[in-house]
This record gives structure tokens, C-alpha cells and sequence, in this order.
């Protein structure tokens, strides 16, 4: 292991509840009622009390979070450290970034690359996302008009460029929904074989999951309209759900981790991203993982796991077949094996820390050697990160 | 005339800019010109951006009204007026250039334009001498007074050759449209107010010379102890500019008979030389008149020991300034402390001395050139209330002091007793009642009733001809007709006590079980203030009683503290749960609210406003939620109504949008408060699509009784609204507001105070929609998804869930955490002081700030949060028990408040 890497040291989020944003009129979610600050703190304090680190070695909160507004407004991740429950002491700083969806893989990336001029600090990363009290799109949404004049599709709605991939690539609802209730299938095993009992941090009382639908089918998923074209295939059945949840990992040097003899869960090896034409945004992660493949001296044979986020089943499966028109096969039993953001649900900020964490259990779990988390990115980006199991014992005979 | 939609102005000085502006209120386009370029510009901003209690300044009832007028030159935009309604000339008091203005304006005004005057020294035949027939067909006198907007009166003035279609049509216009009370006034100099206005200022004066009478001395005698307004007679001269009076004073000298009593004690010289000397009072630049403030002799502002500006009084004979004096007449009740207004005028005080000759020869002055005025008694009442802001006319006060005892003591002064005053001595009154109908004795000695036929309703009509359906101290109900109910306030200034709620209750039974016999409610009243809300002087008084020396040493204190806080309690239960059952009965509620003396409709007075159907409301009407004055919060559903109007207003916005409306408009009720009726409207308290303005005041009571007629036929209550409110994170982000504000250590007049902190807290307690929701309180606060909302308190250690803007909260959630936030400032010493203050003072108490100021959250700690039981109104009036239990605490109620009457507390 190459001791000026950084690595994860440790993962935890919070139970994934689907959201209820008040418009919807829906029953309120499980999560939706906790503040956002209040969602983070239990995780940050798990971190320092399962690592067992001095908190005077963290340097900085770095959180993901897309609509800073309401009760994610006025940068949370500094927030963290004023609350009256939270173990980290003032002296600790904190930054709240937005990538979009990619936000806390960015924030992941960041502390990679503050942990290489400072090998010395911890960096603790949360993602958190309330989209029951801050809706998709935030309060106010405003944009530079001349962006929208320059090209309308810089403004089409996610679901309408996975409609774009449909098109281009040809993929049909069956393949959409059969990809669906593959990720549910994946979840509901997942979580009855205990895959995430390690992770989750109980808030409120509820300690489970609650987006999978085990018995979900094809015929039924097949019943719904199109939510975002007319006569389109992207439905609410084969997208990723609107999710309430907050995860976190702590990223150290690999030589702080050794001096203090911490489980490295993780070994960051690169990063990589793109920037593409926002109305195919949907294979964002294809140039992004190519690149960080590239950078890391491996090719896609190499990776044992991948973690692609679901934004919507057409979007993976899009990426699938760009890859193979690159001559790059992807294996799918390799993909998202505990269920991806369909069944798991999207909460943007969360879901970049957690698909990284729970990459790095699954490589662990399984003894995997490299692993793959990559998402796509609204507005047209990409973002990738290679990371490598150092607990890897070696292919079994 | 509703068909008039462009009102030109020819002219932009304070009358001309003040039409104008009073057009556009109306809704109609004006066009102002002036003679000077700018001018009209510079009238226009500067009655945009005048502070509402600036009256003379504050032409228009909300800035928007602006835009409805456009500016410009005689010279250069005068073909502006070809598609204007009614043209009314407002300039300079000179013939040759008024008639100049006649000729332009008849060059241009289309065909069946109205030309108007509004001259207040120039007789209209005089006017239009020279000018066409067909102009003089279309033109008459409209003397409007200053400042337009908040003065009543309008005399209209007929020419002998104006067509009486014409006149009538400007006589409805000024009526309904402008909102004024229109006086039909002889072609005779000055008309009817300035007549009478201006002789009572000459002969004040000259008695006050006579009598070495200071100046200050006459303002406390010519004051509110005779109905007349708190300025008295010199301090109104300052504020209407002693250039005005020297100039109607001028001119009722030339057109006026030397004979005319007036001519007889005019004696100009003195005024003459003030207005030589720029001292014309209010407007002049040195800002003197006949009184000034001290000036030291760098020219700085002289201030007394507190800090406040010296102010000075001249002396009539020299000239001379000297430091004003507080007149020990100041605030004297001559007519209580002498028992009648004849045993004061007969008693040899001094102040009888002086005002004894003024009102004699002033009512003689009226008695004697009342017909050469006027075409009737009442309309020289109605001039002096509308004009002069009297509250009772000469011939009211005539009866107040005693027509015979009058007459005789005028005989005793050696005076001819004048033929009017005769016959009315022979009937002993001028105003009486016959036939159950209110009327006054006119000139030829006959009876006209006091309610010209205008189409308009009037409560003490009605008062006069029936009795009430239901009564009580503070309250009653009464058959105005058709169907419909008027309940209506009469305690003092209107408040809102047990026996209000009683007659309130009584009343919606009473309808709701009548049949079809009622189906209607308005309510309305014709007091000075529709209602000043719950009668804090009870609250103060039964806390005062149960806190003091003597109930402390016995030990006694807590137990009849205890007593009054359940009394309390159970009233803001009453409240709510009445005003609750209002708004959801099974017929349409109207507030109708006149703005007209005093404008209040305040806390309690305006949460009932809140809960009607819809509010026709007089145009001056000031309403707002003031109860933080007094260190409590709205808690008669007033938090939930501005609350609901806010989310539909602001909701999409997010959630603190509406939350933070809500508390700032209450919390902060000096800037919240809506000024006018159209300010009202902009400010929530009004609803643009729902609630209506009727311009005249006196048109209210009809509008307000049409309009709910007009919603009778399938009729459906509100629904009760659900709140959406973000919970503890929205009250952090209120208390992060209100502890700037306060660290700021503004003036605590203006500013943030260590008592405003707690109230802010317990009102954002309910503006955010408390912090959690506990099991019990699922069924009646959470409005839907209730079963989830019990799943997530049961897997909580805490039993409980956050609120947050996806649990949708019922109202009786808001009026539960009403009663919660007002029971917990209740309780507190700095709330029982405020409450003290406000009824001792009648203003509210500002504190110091504490030196050194306190820490925010430690004063926030220092309340201690009452929790009620649960309890919810049901939407109906009350019955049973409760109902027993509001019918004992009105029982005790009048008892003190009969006892507050005898004490004088009342």
C-alpha cells in the first residue's frame, strides 16, 4: 500500500426513508422531520467513537449538499460543529460543497487531495440531503438567461436526457424495468443478509431502509405512464426515488492511518471526471471512469465492483452500451450487487459518501480487490473515483 | 356620478395636489397641472413618501395610488383635460386668474365635463360673470378642506344658472365616490365652516386681549372640553398656516356688510404683521406661528431637562415670544366638574370668564346667520363635524348647554335674543325625537329629520325605532332589516369583554335557529373606534385585585392569582371558540368596520374583523394586532388567520415565507399595522379579492348589509385552512432575527427590547407551529397522514416527532399554542406591567434597555412555558356547560365593570 494515499477509515450513513416534500401532500417520510445538521451529527460522532481518533486530529467537516437553502442553508457543515451534541470541537472547520448529485464523492475527492498536503489531519466527509424540506429545485430557482438561450436543453429535466439516451441507444422498457426490479431484488437480499447493518446509524428510532419494495415485478412496473415525455419510458418505477438521508466517511493518510493502527477500509487510488453536453448527461460516468481507470493504470477488467448510480435505469444501461461501443465489456453481476438508487433511493448529497463507503464493504465483504464509484451529473458532468481493498488476501483457490 | 373616470386638477398647491390625490384613492385618473413647471411633480412625491401620521402630507392612502396621476403645466399639457369627468380649479384665491383658468379650461373640457371651483372666498357668481351659458350650466362650487384625504366635509355650492342635474350628480359623486360629507351651502362668503370657524377665532382673540388671556390658556378652554379638537384655536392656526386665516379672514371682511358681527371685532393688524414677518406657522420656514420652538442665538433647538424642545407662545398684544406655559385649564372637564355646562358658564371661575362671552357670541353668531349660510340647522352641525372635526355641532352643543337657560342668560347680558333660538325655546331643544325618529328643529321652526334621505343605514335610526334581539353591558344585537343582524360593540372605547362573547354566542344561536327568519350577520358599530379589543383594564384590574400588599401578607396572592389565570384562561377559550363558530356558521359574516372618528380596530377588535366572510370597510380604517404592546399575542385566532393569509400569500416561497410574514407583522405591530383601509389591504389584514372599501363611512353600514345579502344564497362556511410551518428550525431562524435586532441596542421606542425577546419567542412558538408533536396531541393537531405521524413519535426515545412543513397542522393546533403563548406571558411581571401602563397611560410601555444590556437566550430562559390542557373549539357556539360558565363570568364581569364606572377607572 502506498502510504501517501489516502484512504477511508470508516463509513456510516443514516437509514434511507423516502422523502415527502409538503407539495406532494404525501404522509410525512421517517427522516423527513430531522434537521439536516441533526441527521449528520450521529454520524459524525459514530466516526470518532468507532475509529476511537482524538477529535483534535480532524482538521475539517467537508458535507455535500445540493440546495444550500432553509434548513440546509448557512454552510451545515460548519454547523456540525456548533451543535450542542456533536463530538468534534469548534477548533474543527467546515465547507459545504455542491456538485449536484456528485456532491460528497467531490467532498471525498477534496479531502483526498487535502490529506496528500497534509498528511498529518483528518478529514471527516458527510453528505446529507433533505428533500422532504428542501424540494427538488429549491425555493427559488433562477438561472442566467443567456445560459438558457445559448442552448434550451442546458435546462432539460434529468428525466428528459435519460429519455435522450433511450433514443440514442435504443433501450427498451422491458430492459428499463427489468433493470428496476433487479435493483430491488438485489436490496431486499441485501438486506435480509444483514449488508448494511455495519453502516447504519439508527436516528429517531428508525434504523431500516424503507425504499426497496421486495416484491416488486415487471408487469407492475410496466403499468406506469411516462413522467416526463409523452409517450417516454422513464417512468417513477425506473428511476431513483426522492430519499431523505445523510452518510459519512472519514478519509486520513495512509501513514496517519498506520501510526494510529486504524482499519483502512479503503484506498483512494484516483479520481476522475467529465464535463458532456447536459441534455446526454446521463453518461456522465463513462469519460469520468475512464479517466480515473486511466489515471489508477487499470482497465474496467480490473475492477471486481462497481457502483454506478441508478439517476435512472435507461442512464446505466446507456452507459452500458457506450461502453461497448467502446470495446469495453461491462460485467452486470458486478454492478450495484446491493441494490442501487432505484431501490436505495437518491439523495443528492448523501449518495456519492455512501455509494464510496459502501463500495469499500462490499470489496471487503466479498474480498475484492478494486472498485468503481461513479455517477452522472445534472447540467452535464461526470464524476469517477477507483478505490482498492488493502485487506484484499488474494484470489481464493 | 360612477361614471366619472378622469378627474383633472387645475392647480397643485396642498388643496389642488390633496383633490388629486383623493381622486386617485377613488380609483380614478387624475391629471394635476400646474402654472410652474415641477410643481405638480414635487406635490405628487411629496405625498408619496409622507409617513402615514403625517395627515397633511399623506395624501394618498397607499404610494401605489400615485400612479393614477399624471403631472404637468397649464401651458404646455392643458389639452390633458379633453377626456376629463369633472375638472375642479384650485388656484391661486384671485378672480382674474381664476376666470383665466375658466376660459382655458372651457376652451378644452369636453362638452358634458363638470367644471368645479373650489374657492373658498369668491362668490360663484362673481365666478363665472363673463363665461357662457352653456359653461355656466356645467360649473359649481366644491370647497374641499384641508388636508383633503382626512377632512369630511364638502360644501358644494349651486350657481342660480347651474343645471340641478349636474349639481346632483357631483353632490353623489363627492358623496360615494370621494367619500365626503356633502353640505348643500349658500353663495354667501366663506360658506358655512370657515364662517363660523374663522368668527369664533376673531372673537376668541379678541377677548383673549380683552381678558389678558395668554394663548395657551385659550387652546385648554376651546379643546376637547367643549368637543372641540385637542389643537384648540391657536395651535390649528399654525397647522392650517396663519396666511390661510389671514386670507378667509381678509375676505369675510370685504364680503361681508360692515354691520355683520364679524366686521364688528375684525382686527386684522396683528395677523397681518405675522404674516409679514414669515411666521405663518407650520409651513413657513422658520416653522413659527403663534407658537415656535426656542432657539438659542446660534439658532439651535433649546431643550429642557428631558431632553425635549422648548416650545414658546406669543403674546397677542406685543408680539413677543415668551416659554409656553402649561395652561392650568390643561384637560379640565368644565362640564363634570361643575356638573352642567350652565353651572360652569354661570360660576365666576376664570376660564368662565373667558369662555363664556366666546360661546355666547359665537352660538349667536350661528343663530343669527345660520339661514343666511345654510338651507337647513342640520347642515351647519354637519359642516362644523365634518369641517372642524367638532364633535357636536352648534346646535348640539346649543342643547347640551340648555336652550332656555341659554336664552335667558343672553337676555341677562342686555342681547337680543335671536327668532331662531325663540322657537327653539318654545320647543326647549333643537334636536328631539318623534315618531321613534331622530330630528332637528329647522329655521321656519318645523322638524326635519337628522338622516337626509342618502340611501344610507344608520344603526341609531334603527336603535331609535326597536329593541335589541340580545343585549348586555359591552354588546347588542339588532333587526336591521331584511334579514340581517347587526351585532354591535358599545362598551368603553368598544372593548371586548365576557358579556360582548356573551351577546356574540347568543346571537349566532339565535340566527342559525331562527328558521330562515335571519339569515345574516353584519357587524358594526357607531362608536368613536370599532374596537380597541379584550378589555385589558378587566384583566389588569382582577390582577391587581388578586396581587397586593394586603394578598401577599396573607399569603393569599397565589390562590387568587390562580383564580384570575383560570379567568383568563377560560376568556381566551371564550374567544377563540365564539370567533371560531363566527366564521364556520351556517350564514354569511360581514365586518364592517367605518374608520371614522378614532379608526381602531385593534387586537381583539380586529381578530373579529379577521374571521368574517368578508369586511366592507370605511377607507381610514386602522387595524392591526397590537397585542404585543401589552405583552401578550393575538391569541383570538388572530395568529391563525394572518398565519393562513400569509401562506396563501407567500407560501410557494417555502416555508419560512408565510412564518416569518406572520411574525413580523405582529411582533413589530408599529410597521405591521395597516393605516387605511388600502394599506390594510396590502398588508394582509385586508383581502384585495374578498374585502371592499366603501369611500364614505357613512355608506358602510348599507354596503356591508347588501353585501351579505348578496352571499345568502348557497352559502358555504370557510373551510378551515392547513398549515404547513417548518417547526424548531424556523423559531432558531426567528431568533436569530430578533437577537440582531436586539444586540443592535436600538431606541427601544423603535427598536428591540428584553421584554419584545420573550414575546417574539412565544409568538414564533406559534408561528412555526410549535416544536413537536407528542401522541395525545395527533388526533386534533396533525390534519392528515395521522397514522404515520403515530408511527414516528412511537419509534422515537422521545416520544415525540419534530414539526416540519410536511406534517399538516389543524387549526386548533395554531389556537392551542395561541393559549400557550399568551397563558406564558401572563404569567410574567414585565406583561402585568406593560398591561398596567397601557390602561393608566393609555400608550404603550417602551423600557429601557437594562445596562448592561441581557443575554437573549437567557431571557428566553427565563420564561417558563405554560402548557395547557388540550382543548379544542368545536365550530359552534357554545352550549352547555361552557356556555354556563361564559353567562357567570359575564355576571362578574359587569360587577367590576360597574365598579370600575363608579371608581372613574372606566
Amino acid at each position: 500500500m502506498n502510504d501517501t494515499k489516502a484512504v477511508i477509515v470508516d463509513y456510516v450513513r443514516t437509514p434511507f426513508t423516502k422523502a415527502a416534500p409538503p407539495s406532494w401532500g404525501k404522509a410525512p417520510g421517517k427522516l423527513a422531520a430531522v434537521n439536516p445538521v441533526d441527521m449528520q451529527v450521529p454520524l459524525i460522532n459514530a466516526l470518532l467513537e468507532r475509529t476511537g481518533i482524538d477529535p483534535k486530529h480532524v482538521r475539517k467537516v467537508l458535507t455535500g449538499c445540493v440546495h444550500q437553502e432553509g434548513s440546509q442553508g448557512a454552510n451545515i457543515a460548519r454547523m456540525n460543529m456548533l451543535h450542542g451534541k456533536c463530538n468534534l470541537p469548534h477548533s474543527v472547520t467546515g465547507t459545504t460543497l455542491d456538485m449536484f448529485c456528485a456532491s460528497s464523492m467531490e467532498a471525498i475527492t477534496f479531502a483526498d487531495a487535502l490529506s496528500a498536503r497534509n498528511p498529518e489531519d483528518v478529514y471527516i466527509v458527510t453528505g446529507v440531503q433533505s428533500m422532504s424540506q428542501v424540494e427538488m429545485g429549491g425555493f427559488n430557482p433562477m438561472f442566467s438567461e443567456d445560459v438558457l438561450n445559448s442552448n434550451p436543453a442546458n435546462f432539460l429535466s434529468m428525466g428528459n436526457t435519460a429519455e435522450n439516451l433511450v433514443d440514442i441507444y435504443d433501450i427498451t422498457r422491458k430492459e428499463q424495468d427489468a433493470f428496476a426490479v433487479s435493483s430491488h431484488k438485489k436490496m431486499a437480499e441485501a438486506q435480509g443478509r444483514g449488508h448494511f447493518d455495519s453502516e447504519i446509524v439508527p436516528i429517531n428510532g428508525i434504523s431500516q431502509d424503507d425504499g426497496v419494495r421486495a416484491d416488486s415485478t415487471v408487469e407492475g412496473a410496466g403499468r406506469l405512464k411516462g413522467a416526463f415525455k409523452n409517450g417516454g419510458s422513464i417512468t417513477a418505477a425506473n428511476s431513483s426515488q426522492v430519499t431523505d438521508g445523510a452518510s459519512a466517511v472519514m478519509v486520513t493518510s495512509g501513514a496517519f492511518a498506520k501510526e494510529n493502527n486504524l482499519p483502512v477500509k479503503a484506498v483512494i487510488l484516483s479520481t476522475g471526471e467529465t464535463g458532456l453536453a447536459p441534455m446526454v448527461m446521463g453518461l456522465g460516468p463513462v469519460e469520468a471512469s475512464n479517466e480515473a481507470l486511466r489515471k489508477a493504470n487499470l482497465t474496467m477488467d480490473d475492477i471486481d465492483a462497481i457502483e454506478v448510480n441508478e439517476a435512472f435505469a435507461a442512464q446505466v444501461l446507456a452507459c452500458v452500451k457506450e461502453w461497448d461501443k467502446q470495446g469495453v465489456r461491462i460485467d452486470m453481476d458486478k454492478v450495484n450487487v446491493d441494490g442501487g438508487a432505484i431501490a436505495i433511493g437518491h439523495p443528492f448529497g448523501a449518495t456519492g459518501a455512501r455509494m464510496i463507503g459502501h463500495l469499500s464493504e462490499t470489496l471487503n465483504r466479498e474480498n475484492k480487490r478494486y472498485g468503481l464509484a461513479t455517477l452522472c451529473i445534472g447540467g452535464g458532468q461526470g464524476k469517477a473515483v477507483v478505490i482498492e481493498n488493502p485487506n484484499y488476501r488474494g484470489p481464493s483457490l | 356620478m360612477s361614471d366619472v373616470k378622469k378627474v383633472a386638477v387645475i392647480g397643485a398647491g396642498a388643496m389642488g395636489s390633496g383633490i388629486a390625490a383623493q381622486a386617485a384613492n377613488a380609483g380614478c385618473e387624475v391629471v394635476l397641472l400646474d402654472k410652474f413647471e415641477g410643481v405638480a411633480d414635487k406635490a405628487v412625491a411629496r405625498m408619496k413618501k409622507a409617513k402615514p401620521t403625517d395627515v397633511f402630507n399623506a395624501g394618498f392612502m397607499v404610494s401605489s395610488n400615485a400612479k393614477r396621476v399624471t403631472t404637468g403645466t397649464i401651458d404646455n399639457d392643458i389639452e390633458k383635460i379633453a377626456d376629463a369627468d369633472v375638472i375642479v380649479e384650485a388656484v391661486f384665491e384671485r378672480l382674474d386668474i381664476k376666470q383665466e383658468t375658466f376660459n382655458l379650461i372651457h376652451k378644452h373640457a369636453k362638452k358634458d365635463a363638470v367644471i368645479t371651483s373650489n374657492t373658498s372666498t369668491i362668490q360663484i357668481e362673481k365666478l363665472v360673470e363673463g363665461m357662457p351659458e352653456d359653461f355656466k350650466k356645467r360649473f359649481m362650487n366644491t370647497h374641499f378642506f384641508n388636508p383633503v384625504r382626512f377632512m369630511a366635509l364638502l360644501e358644494v355650492i349651486q350657481g342660480k344658472d347651474t343645471d340641478p342635474a349636474v349639481f346632483e350628480q357631483m353632490r353623489e359623486f363627492g358623496d360615494k365616490v370621494l367619500g365626503k360629507k356633502v353640505v348643500k351651502a349658500k353663495d354667501s362668503p366663506a360658506f358655512i365652516g370657515n364662517r363660523i370657524g374663522v368668527y369664533m377665532i376673531e372673537r376668541a382673540t379678541k377677548e383673549a386681549k380683552d381678558l389678558n388671556f395668554p394663548i395657551e390658556d385659550v387652546d385648554a378652554i376651546l379643546s376637547p372640553a367643549f368637543g372641540f379638537p385637542k389643537l384648540g384655536v391657536y395651535k390649528l392656526g399654525d397647522t392650517v398656516g396663519i396666511d390661510i386665516l389671514q386670507h378667509v379672514g381678509q375676505n369675510l371682511h370685504d364680503g361681508l356688510p360692515t354691520s355683520d358681527e364679524f366686521n364688528e371685532i375684525y382686527d386684522p393688524a396683528f395677523i397681518e404683521q405675522m404674516v409679514e414677518d414669515k411666521r405663518t406657522g407650520r409651513k413657513s420656514e422658520s416653522g413659527e406661528g403663534f407658537y415656535r420652538v426656542k432657539k438659542d442665538d446660534d439658532g439651535n433647538v433649546v431643550t429642557d431637562a428631558k431632553g425635549k424642545p422648548v416650545k414658546q407662545a406669543i403674546d397677542l398684544k406685543t408680539g413677543e415670544y415668551s416659554d409656553a406655559i402649561k395652561s392650568k385649564f390643561f384637560k379640565m372637564n368644565f362640564k363634570k366638574k361643575h356638573g352642567s355646562y350652565a353651572k360652569f358658564f354661570d360660576s365666576n371661575s376664570r376660564a368662565a370668564t373667558f369662555a363664556w362671552p366666546v360661546m355666547r357670541d359665537t352660538m349667536l353668531y350661528v343663530l343669527n346667520h345660520a339661514e343666511d349660510i345654510a338651507f337647513d340647522t342640520l347642515a351647519v352641525d354637519e359642516a362644523m363635524r365634518a369641517g372642524f372635526n367638532w364633535k357636536k355641532g352648534p346646535f348640539q352643543l346649543l342643547d347640551e348647554f340648555g336652550v332656555e337657560w341659554f336664552a335667558d342668560k343672553v337676555r341677562a347680558d342686555g342681547i337680543d335674543v335671536p327668532s331662531l333660538l325663540e322657537k327653539a325655546e318654545k320647543r326647549g331643544k333643537f334636536y328631539t325625537v318623534e315618531d321613534n325618529t331622530a330630528k332637528i328643529m329647522t329655521f321656519d321652526g318645523s322638524l326635519m329629520p337628522t338622516h337626509r334621505e342618502d340611501g344610507t343605514l344608520r344603526l341609531s335610526d334603527i336603535k331609535l325605532k326597536s329593541k335589541p334581539l340580545v343585549s348586555d353591558m359591552s354588546a347588542s344585537s339588532w333587526d336591521i332589516g331584511d334579514g340581517v343582524v347587526c351585532f354591535e360593540f358599545h362598551g368603553i372605547n368598544n372593548m371586548v369583554d365576557p358579556t360582548s362573547l356573551n351577546v356574540l354566542n347568543k346571537t349566532l344561536k339565535m340566527i342559525e335557529d331562527s328558521n330562515g327568519k335571519y339569515k345574516a350577520l353584519v357587524v358594526y358599530n357607531e362608536g368613536d373606534k370599532f374596537s380597541a379589543g379584550a378589555n385589558i383594564g378587566l384583566v389588569h384590574m382582577f390582577n391587581t385585585l388578586a396581587d397586593n400588599k394586603l394578598t401577599r401578607a396573607l399569603g393569599l396572592s397565589n390562590f387568587f392569582k390562580s383564580k384570575v389565570y383560570d379567568f383568563l384562561g377560560e376568556f381566551i377559550f371564550q374567544g377563540q371558540a365564539i370567533y371560531k363558530a363566527m366564521r364556520e356558521a351556517p350564514f354569511p359574516v360581514i365586518g364592517a368596520p367605518k374608520g371614522q372618528p378614532e379608526n381602531m380596530a385593534l387586537g381583539g377588535g380586529c381578530e373579529i374583523l379577521l374571521h368574517c366572510d368578508a369586511v366592507q370597510s370605511g377607507p381610514e380604517q386602522v387595524m392591526g394586532l397590537v397585542e404585543a404592546g401589552v405583552g401578550l399575542i393575538p391569541a383570538w385566532g388572530g395568529c391563525a388567520r394572518y398565519l393562513e393569509r400569509a401562506q396563501d400569500a407567500e407560501g410557494h416561497k417555502g416555508p419560512m415565507a408565510a412564518t416569518m410574514k406572520a411574525t413580523m407583522a405582529i411582533a413589530a405591530p408599529m410597521e405591521g399595522m395597516g393605516f387605511s383601509a388600502q394599506d390594510a389591504m396590502k398588508k394582509l389584514w385586508l383581502r384585495k379579492d374578498v374585502d371592499q372599501v366603501s369611500m364614505n363611512p357613512d355608506h358602510v353600514l348599507i354596503d356591508a348589509k347588501n353585501r351579505a345579502l348578496s352571499m345568502t344564497d348557497n352559502y358555504t362556511p370557510p373551510v378551515e385552512p392547513v398549515y404547513h410551518l417548518p417547526g424548531k428550525s424556523g423559531k432558531a431562524a426567528i431568533r436569530m432575527n430578533v437577537d440582531t435586532m436586539y444586540m443592535r441596542g436600538d431606541d427601544p421606542n423603535k427598536g428591540v427590547n428584553h421584554v419584545d425577546v420573550k414575546i417574539a419567542d412565544c409568538l414564533a412558538d406559534v408561528t412555526t407551529g410549535g416544536e413537536t408533536v407528542s401522541q395525545e396531541q395527533v388526533e386534533s393537531h396533525v390534519a392528515d397522514h395521522k397514522d404515520r405521524v403515530r408511527e414516528l413519535i412511537s419509534a422515537s426515545n422521545d416520544q415525540e416527532t419534530d414539526v416540519y412543513q410536511g406534517i399538516p397542522l389543524t387549526e386548533a393546533r395554531i389556537l392551542q399554542l395561541e393559549r400557550n403563548g399568551i397563558m406564558t406571558l401572563a404569567h410574567t411581571d414585565t406583561t402585568s406591567k406593560r398591561l398596567a401602563y397601557m390602561v393608566e397611560k393609555k400608550k404603550p410601555l417602551r423600557e429601557k434597555h437594562l445596562d448592561p444590556m441581557a443575554n437573549p437566550s437567557e431571557l428566553r430562559n427565563e420564561l417558563e412555558r405554560v402548557s395547557l390542557p388540550l382543548r379544542s373549539a368545536t365550530g359552534k357556539p357554545l352550549d352547555g356547560e361552557a356556555e354556563e360558565r361564559l353567562q357567570s363570568m359575564a355576571k362578574t364581569s359587569r360587577t367590576a365593570l360597574n365598579i370600575a364606572k363608579k371608581l372613574g377607572l372606566a
